[in-house]
Parts: C-alpha cells; structure tokens; sequence
C-alpha cells in the first residue's frame, strides 16, 4: 500500500515535520497529524494550491497549541484499544521535545510566581543595566576607535615627544609643523598622510540674527581617504582645493545636511559663510561618521583653504615655517608595515632637516585613534576605568540579592519539586530546569537592562561626557555581547547556588514534612550573601564619599575672585576691522551694559583665569633679570575699566585703575599682585615702581591687588601686573566683556545678546555664557566620580535593602511555627525582635568590616584621582557604616515587628 | 448523579458532533460536521482544546484506532460520550427546551 498517497496530495513536507516536533509525542499528537493529512486530502480536491495554504494557516495555530499544552499537568492514562495493523505506542521525548518541555516548564513557572518573577528581573536589571551603561562608555572611550572608519586598526595619530614649553620635562604633543606633514606624506611606509584639527572648533556660521555657531573641523584632501569614508552626496577634498586660489571648500556632515538643509541635494555648490570666509559645499559624509576624534561635527572645512583665510595668504608664511606647530597629522599604514617601522621612517624624516641635538630630545610616535590613548587624554578617563570595577560590584551585589529571592522561593517549592524528583525527574534535569528559569529571568533582566542603557545612560553621558559624541549603545555588536555575557555571568551566580540545593532536597523529608522544618543551614547562607552585599555597598558608599569630598574642595578653593557671579560675552568681529572700530565696538557695549539695571559692573579682559597668560618681554625697575618662581610670571593682563570691581579683587595697597588711567593720553599706570610685590620689591614696596614693556615707556605702579588663580584650581600664585588696555604696545585684542550681575542668581538679562550686537556694525555674533563654565572643565571628573559612585551606591543600598526586607519577611513567615511556639511559652515580644534583629546586625557588620578594610586598599589606589583628599578619611568610612546600618535596619523593622506580633494560636494552627 | 460541571456553548456543539457521527468522530470529522452543521469554521487549536477540557471533565472518552493511507499512516482517535458526558448534554438540552418553552415562534424552532 501506498501510504504517501497520491503526489500532490501530501501535505508541505517541511510544516508537518515542524508539526511533529512540537507536538506532544505519542498517540494525541499522530492522531492530530493524521486528522490533519485527511483534512488535507479532501481539501486536495478543491485545489492543492488551497489545501496547502491550509495546512499551513492551521498548522501555526495548533503548533502554539501543542506547545502550551505539554506544559499542562498530568494526564489519566488512557486506555488504548489497537485496532488493525500499525499502532504506535507512541515516541518518548527526544532531546529537541525536552528542549521545549524545560523552556515551556521555565515559563510556567516564572508565570506562577509574578512578583518573585518581577524582583529577580528587576534585581537583575538595575546590576545588569549599571553595568550596560558603563560598559557603553567603556568601549566609547577605552576601546574603540570614532565610529564609521574603515579598519580603524591600521589608522594612526603621529605625535612628537618633546622639550616642553615651560620645564625641560618632556611632553608629548600632537602638532607638529607644516613642512613635517609634507615629508611624512612622502614616506612610503603610508598609504595615505592627512593633515588635520583635532577636535572642533567653534565658529559662526552666517551673521546677524540668523548666525549660529556651528562645530567645523579641517581635514586635508587625503583625510578621507585614509579613513575609508566614501560621501553620501557630491564629492570630497582633492589635492586641487589646497592650491592656492582655489576656491575654499567645505564638506558637511549628514546629520548637519539633515537638520539644516533637510536633505536636499541642492546643497551642493552654495556658500557657506564660515568664520572669517566663505566655503563652498562640495560634498556630505555618511552619517554617523565624525572624523578622527570624538568631539561633535557639523562641517568639515578644507584645511589648506582654511589656512590660507585664517592665518594668512603667503605661501611662504607657512608652508615653510618650521617655527609654527599647528598641524595634526594621521596616517593609513601602507600594507604589510606595522606601526613600528612607520614610526622609524617618520622619526628619519622629522630629524633630517633638524639640528643633531634634537635626536636626543625629539622622538616620533605614533597612537591608534581610541581617545584613551591620546596624550592629552582627559582625566575622566582614569575615573572611567574605575567606574567599570564599580559597576561589576553593583552586579554582585544584585546577584546576591537575587540568589537570596531565589532561595527563598526554593523552601517554597520544595513539596512540588519532591514530587517531581520522585516521579523519576533525574536530579541533573532538575538542576537544568531550575538554572533556565533563572536564565529565563536574568534574560528579561538583561533586555530592561539593554533599555535602561540607552534611554538613561543617553543621560548620564551628555550630562558628564558633553564633548563626547556616543553611538547608540545598540549599534555594534560589543555592548550587546557584553550584556549577552553578563546574563550569563548573573544565572550563573544568581542560580547555581539555589538551583543545586534545591535539588539536593531529601525527597521523603520533603513531601512529609511539607514547608517547615529546619532550615539553619540556608539561612546561614542567606546571611552570608546579607553580609557580602553589605560589604560591596559599603565600598560603594566609601567610593561616593571620597568623591563627594573632592568636589566640594574643588568648589570650596579660593580663586581670589568669584568666577559664578561673572558672565561673559564674546563679541566677534566680521573681518579683520581696525583697532579704533574694534575697541569702539567694546567701549560702547561697557556703557550699555552698566545703564542695564541688574548690573554691577562691567569691564574686558585680555587675558585671564583659566584663559591663557601673556608673557611680553618686559623689564622690572631694580632688577636686571626676571627671577624664577614656581608660579611663572610676570604676566601682563592688560584690562578694561572696573575689571577689580568686576572679578571682586580687593586692593591691598594704594589705588586700583580709574576711568581717568583708561583715557588716551593719561600717565601710563599699572597695578600688581602680591605675589609679584613679595618677589620684585619685598622691603620697600611695588608703589611708585617702573615696569617696561618690550620697549614701552615706565608703567608706574599705582596699587597692590590681592592675587588670583591663573590656570589651575591648586598652584603656585604667579605673579601678575594689570595695565589699563592699550592697542600697543602689548597689543592684545580683548578677549571678552566681563559682567557681574547684581543679584548672582539671575539669568542674563534676556536682551544682552541683541544689545550688544547692536553695539557696532561690525559685530557678527555674540556668545553669552557664564565663567565658571572654565571651572567646570576643570572639575569634571571629580563630579563624574561623585555623581556616579553616588547613584551606584544608592542603588546598591536600596537593592541590598529591599533584598533583605524580602529574605527576613520570608524567614519570619517560615519560622512562624517556631516564634508561635516560643511566644506560647511566654517570651517577650521585644525578645523575638532581637532575635530577628541581632542576627541582621550581625551579618551586617561582619560585612561592613570585611567591606572597610577591601575599601582602604582599594581607595590607596584612587588616592591619584582624588583632591585634597586621602584614602583613610574616618568621617566618610564612619558615615557610610553607618548608613548601612540605617538601611539595614529600617529593612529588618516591619519583619521583625511581624516576628513580635506573631499569634501563637495561629501560628501553630495553620501547620504549613 | 448529574454532574454540575458547566457546558460551555462551544462544548456543547462538540458533544453534540461527537454524538451524531458515531464511529466516525475523529478530530477532522468532528471539524467537518462543525462547519457543515453550524456553520463555524473553528481554529483546529480550539477544537483540540475543547477536547482536552472535556476529557478532563470527563465527558468524552476515546479510542485508538489504525492509520489509514490517506492519514499517511497516523492513527487516528475516534471520540464518544460517556455516561457522564451524556447526562451533561441532556441536561442543557432539557434546560434550553424548558427555557424556549412558549417561544418558539420567535425563535422559529421547527423540527427539522
């Protein structure tokens, strides 16, 4: 007989043995298949084409029924009564079927226990989503290369080792000079050799109202190349935008092309006013790409082209200057060289034309384009690599917490999984299934924690890393491996524990004596995993702490003057005007602003705290030479009217500059700090004194002003000398109006910038920020250390005690029968508390001790990254102690109260 | 003993297959005489739903019987009533006629 039937007549061959494998195996589910294959035949004969679809819609519909029923419970055995030829008592489970049956199981019983289910998770998510987030950051940082290169792995930075400025200590710098970029472009060690800026700068694009600033960055025509980038639209830089005459040539960035010119393809060939030129648009990068470095990209400007307009048209001026050190350089290694040799070739090339000595004290390198191995990498980087430690802490501590939820739940279940065990469950199987529903869980933890990542750790990056621009932590494949991998690491530690002593249970101890009985041992455990959580937190907290107490010293240092009530205002001139309309432009904008009510004052500066320093050539009455101090000095800043008032610096001695000093023609004048009064003049005093400026006429000094910080938040005080401005003969032009606003909190009036852009004609924009924006670069890690060691430990905390509150309200819900018996027998109810109580604080502390000594060795190794702060600080060690104990204690409060209220009658009546 | 386990409509319309194609309720059968009796065309997950539920319930029982070629050789279970199962159906039965009792013309009951 032919038991295929007829060809045609079969159904899809690939649907039914999907049916087969999903459905339950033995008679019900054959019997299914053959009602099926008959349906199929009748259907046949309206078409095959239909009885196919068919099978097909209807097969979908009894897979998910087959797959749900085989978690159902047992089943009355049947009876079966063969009839003809060809019974089949049925296949048993093959490895696929209890592949299925595990999963299925899994889910059922995560789904019988909803809130069990949701804290496990939900433990799991918080570790696993704090570990995600840093990991992102990690990888941006640490890891990779900008995204969008191609092979970034064969592309690097060329930077130069040498003499630095100040010190004879060797610095590495990344610029080097033009002609040196010209020599590297001829090594045969390359492929390809690009000039370029690292990191963005700033600039105006367009003028008047509708002016922005945008981020441009340069790049020579064999930038893009060597990166591998390819455009979206029109072309990139070529060889012939650097010649000279050429018109200038920018390429914008996609995400710029989509927010400003909304993708239209007309871009190409407008003009673009960038800073002082004008740029014609030539071509769009593919999003996602930002250059060689990490800083945000709108354009990039053609780097010879913008050479040529912001330094200067002559040829010679820089093409040949070995003096200038401005460019950066990267090249694409030539195939089969390795960074070694390309080294070499270019340390041959970059000492040639030098003077022998510099052998000794210049050396070519080279880096990969990972921000972390740069030379001027930022400090947050140091506090990132400490941050990854941190948050694997979270993650054990979220593990132990889970481990702890899963214990419990096991005592619970003990009677169900006996059963099982004796109904032939091999106890491997049942470790197996236990293990996947914990996978199960850290899996749906795993996902929220994928999210939590992305929508908050977006967040926190902006918020501590602004200059940095992160993927989306779903592009690439690292960060989800990364969590793929922390799930695993979570079951692992979460549910092996659990898992194995569940199984281990005494299979007729179980079933008789139902959910009582002893559990000493568990809950010895269950202390343990209290006492380790404790003790992670609390390194988390000693973390926070030395943190917090570095930035509020950061922010408690005296600068000598006030940089929170300051505003600035930097105005930008169209071209190149003349010093009178320049200076014009300035005055005015003081008079305008002092008629504002709500300001107290207003003046200029040149130069300033965490601005940068002037040091002309000058002489010093009495003194042949400039002495040398740590502090460095003597610095000119020469100032506009009420700059002391402004800054809040008080005279010390005589008088500080007048509306009178600032006129043309007045006596020239000049006021010093102490610092340069102790050096120069210590006995008879600055007043009355001469300073000369290169071949200036004397500067008599007037007054005495108290001194100010220069560029760093802790140094040596630097001396100083205030000048009222002139355009020569230091020849400086003002860097930016100063205003101190009255009332300290305000907002800047909401007119200033249009008030001053109204100032002058040639005024084209006008930045409005506030100072101590310099001071927040400064102590940006130390906020990056605070801010995360702070929420991560909080979080641990309330992980730790939401955990503990769950394990003892569990406890206390076992031991009823226990604390009934006890409180029949006549003991005080605060003697039931203790019992509860004193266990918990023993756990706890033993954590806290073993969590403060692991905390002093690891704190010695962040002592370098602190400020002002030693690893051993008592009061922070005391206060995180202590908040643990708070915690821990709040959490026990409510089970222990239970504990004391239990009633004896109905803790013994229940029997369960 | 009357069993006081609810009927659900749908079951009841299962019963009611089974009882009427005799040896020949299998699942495919039961399903035919669904759709060509009453008109539903019923997901094959529901129906074998349906027949677990009164399994459990103890309405239904089944046989195994051989494969057939145009079954492709898979055996095939053949439902009845039992005793149970019957006593149930006839309840709701007599249940429905008391109910309907006086309104059969707006029901429009006839008796074919």
């Amino acid at each position: 007989m032919d038991t295929d039937g007829t060809p045609g007549t079969r159904p899809p061959r690939a649907w039914e043995r999907l049916l087969r494998m999903l459905l339950p195996p033995g008679t019900v589910g054959r019997s299914i298949l053959g009602d099926l294959r008959e349906e199929h035949a009748r259907r046949t004969v309206k078409g095959a084409e239909a009885a196919d679809r068919w099978y097909r819609r209807t097969a979908v519909g009894v897979a998910f029924w087959g797959i749900f029923r085989r978690a159902a419970p047992f089943r009355r055995p049947r009876v079966a009564r063969a009839a003809g030829a060809g019974v089949d008592p049925g296949r048993g489970p093959g490895g696929f079927h209890t592949a299925i049956d595990i999963g299925v199981a899994a889910l059922r019983s995560v789904r019988r226990s909803p809130r069990l289910a949701v804290a496990v998770a939900g433990t799991l998510a918080l570790g696993l989503g704090a570990n995600v987030t840093i990991f992102g950051i990690v990888d941006r940082l640490l890891l990779s290369p900008p995204d969008g290169i191609r092979d970034a792995h064969e592309v690097r930075r060329i930077l130069v080792e040498r003499p630095g400025l100040f010190s004879d200590e060797p610095v590495v710098v990344d610029y080097l000079t033009y002609p040196d970029y010209l020599a590297f472009k001829e090594l045969g060690t390359f492929s390809r050799v690009a000039a370029y800026s690292d990191g963005a700068f700033e600039r105006t694009l367009g003028r008047g109202e509708s002016a922005m600033r945008i981020h441009a960055k340069t790049a020579s025509a064999d930038f893009f190349p060597a990166l591998g980038v390819e455009p979206v639209l029109g072309r990139l830089f070529t060889e012939d935008d650097a010649a000279p005459g050429a018109v200038p040539t920018v390429v914008l960035t996609e995400p710029f092309w989509r927010a400003h010119f909304d993708l239209d393809p007309g871009v190409l060939g407008r003009a673009l006013e960038i800073g002082e030129g004008t740029y014609t648009v030539v071509g769009v990068t593919p999003a996602g790409f930002i250059g060689a470095d990490l800083g945000p990209a709108d354009v990039f400007l053609n780097f010879e082209a913008r050479a040529r307009i912001e330094i200067g048209d002559d040829v010679d001026e820089w093409r040949n200057n070995r003096r200038q050190w401005w460019v950066s350089v990267l090249g694409r290694l030539a195939p089969g060289v390795d960074a070694a040799a390309a080294e070499a070739a270019a340390n041959a090339a970059y000492l040639a034309p030098r003077r022998p000595e510099a052998a000794e004290t210049d050396r070519v390198l080279s880096t990969s384009l990972v921000l972390a191995d740069a030379p001027d990498a930022p400090a947050e980087i140091d506090v990132t690599r400490w941050l990854a430690g941190v948050s694997i802490l979270v993650l054990l501590i979220a593990c132990a917490n889970a481990a702890n939820l899963l214990l419990a739940r096991s005592v619970s279940r003990r009677q169900q999984l006996a059963v099982q065990r004796a109904l032939g469950l091999s106890r491997p199987r049942l470790v197996v299934q236990l293990l996947t529903e914990s996978l199960l869980l850290a899996a749906l933890g795993g996902v929220a924690a994928l999210l939590l990542a992305q929508w908050l750790g977006a967040a926190l990056r902006t918020g501590l890393f602004p200059g940095i621009v992160f993927g989306s932590v779903f592009e690439g494949w690292r960060t989800p491996a990364f969590a793929a991998l922390a799930v695993l690491g979570a079951t692992c530690l979460a549910g092996i524990v659990p898992a194995l002593r569940s199984a281990r249970r005494d299979v007729a101890a179980a079933i008789g004596d139902g959910a009582r009985g002893a559990t000493a041992d568990r809950s010895r455990f269950t202390h343990v995993l209290v006492g380790v959580q404790a003790g992670l937190a609390l390194v988390l907290l000693v973390g926070a702490g030395l943190f917090v107490q570095s930035l509020a010293e950061a922010l408690d240092v005296d600068l000598g003057f006030d940089p929170e009530v300051l505003l600035t205002a930097e105005l930008e001139m169209q071209g190149d005007p003349p010093a009178e309309d320049r200076m014009d432009a300035y005055y005015r904008g003081l008079e305008e602003l002092r008629r504002l009510p709500g300001v107290r004052a207003a003046t200029f500066h040149t130069a300033g705290p965490f601005q940068g320093s002037l040091l002309p050539r000058q002489t010093v009455e009495g003194w042949d030479s400039i002495p040398q101090t740590a502090g460095g000095g003597p610095f000119a800043n020469p100032v506009g009217p009420d700059y002391f008032e402004t800054l809040g610096m008080t005279v010390r001695r005589g008088r500080t500059l007048t509306a009178a000093d600032h006129q043309p023609g007045a006596e020239p004048v000049a006021v010093v700090n102490e610092e340069m009064e102790r050096v120069f003049w210590p006995e008879s005093g600055a007043l009355g004194r001469c300073i000369h400026v290169r071949e200036g006429p004397c500067n008599r000094v007037v007054g005495v002003v108290s001194n100010v910080t220069r560029s760093q938040l802790i140094e040596d005080p630097s001396m100083a000398y205030y000048l009222p401005f002139r355009v020569e003969p230091v020849g400086q032009r003002p860097w930016a109006i100063l205003v101190r606003m009255a009332d300290a909190d305000a907002d800047p009036p909401a007119d200033l910038r249009a008030m001053l852009m109204g100032v002058s004609p040639h005024v084209r924009f006008v930045r409005v920020g506030r100072y101590d924006q310099f001071l927040e670069q400064r102590i940006r890690s130390w906020r990056l250390g605070a801010t995360v060691f702070t929420s991560f430990a909080l979080l641990a905390l309330l992980v730790t005690a939401v955990g503990l509150y769950s394990t003892l309200a569990f406890q206390v819900a076992q031991r009823r029968g226990e604390l009934g018996i006890r409180s029949a027998l006549g003991a005080p109810s605060d003697k039931l508390v203790r019992a509860v109580v004193a266990q918990t604080v023993r756990a706890l502390a033993v954590g806290i001790v073993l969590g403060g000594l692991a905390s002093l060795a690891l704190a010695r190794g962040v002592e370098g990254l602190l400020f002002q702060v030693t690893a051993a600080e008592p009061r922070v060690y005391a206060g995180a102690a202590a908040t643990i104990l708070l915690f821990g204690l709040v959490a026990a409060a409510a089970p222990a109260w239970r504990a004391a209220c239990t009633d004896p009658i109905k803790a013994l009546g229940r029997g369960d | 003993m009357t069993r006081q386990a609810a009927l659900g409509e749908f079951e009841q319309l299962v019963l009611l297959a089974i009882l009427g194609l005799g040896p020949e309720a299998t699942g495919a059968g039961v399903s035919a005489r669904l759709d060509e009796k009453a008109g539903r065309d019923i997901s094959r997950g529901a129906l074998y739903s349906s027949f677990d539920r009164l399994d459990r319930k103890g309405f239904i029982t089944w046989t195994v019987e051989g494969g057939t070629p145009e079954r492709g050789g898979h055996p095939a279970r053949v439902f009845s009533l039992t005793e149970a199962g019957l006593e149930a159906l006839r309840g709701q039965q007599q249940a429905l006629r008391r109910l309907a009792d006086g309104l059969e013309e707006i029901l429009e009951v006839g008796r074919s």
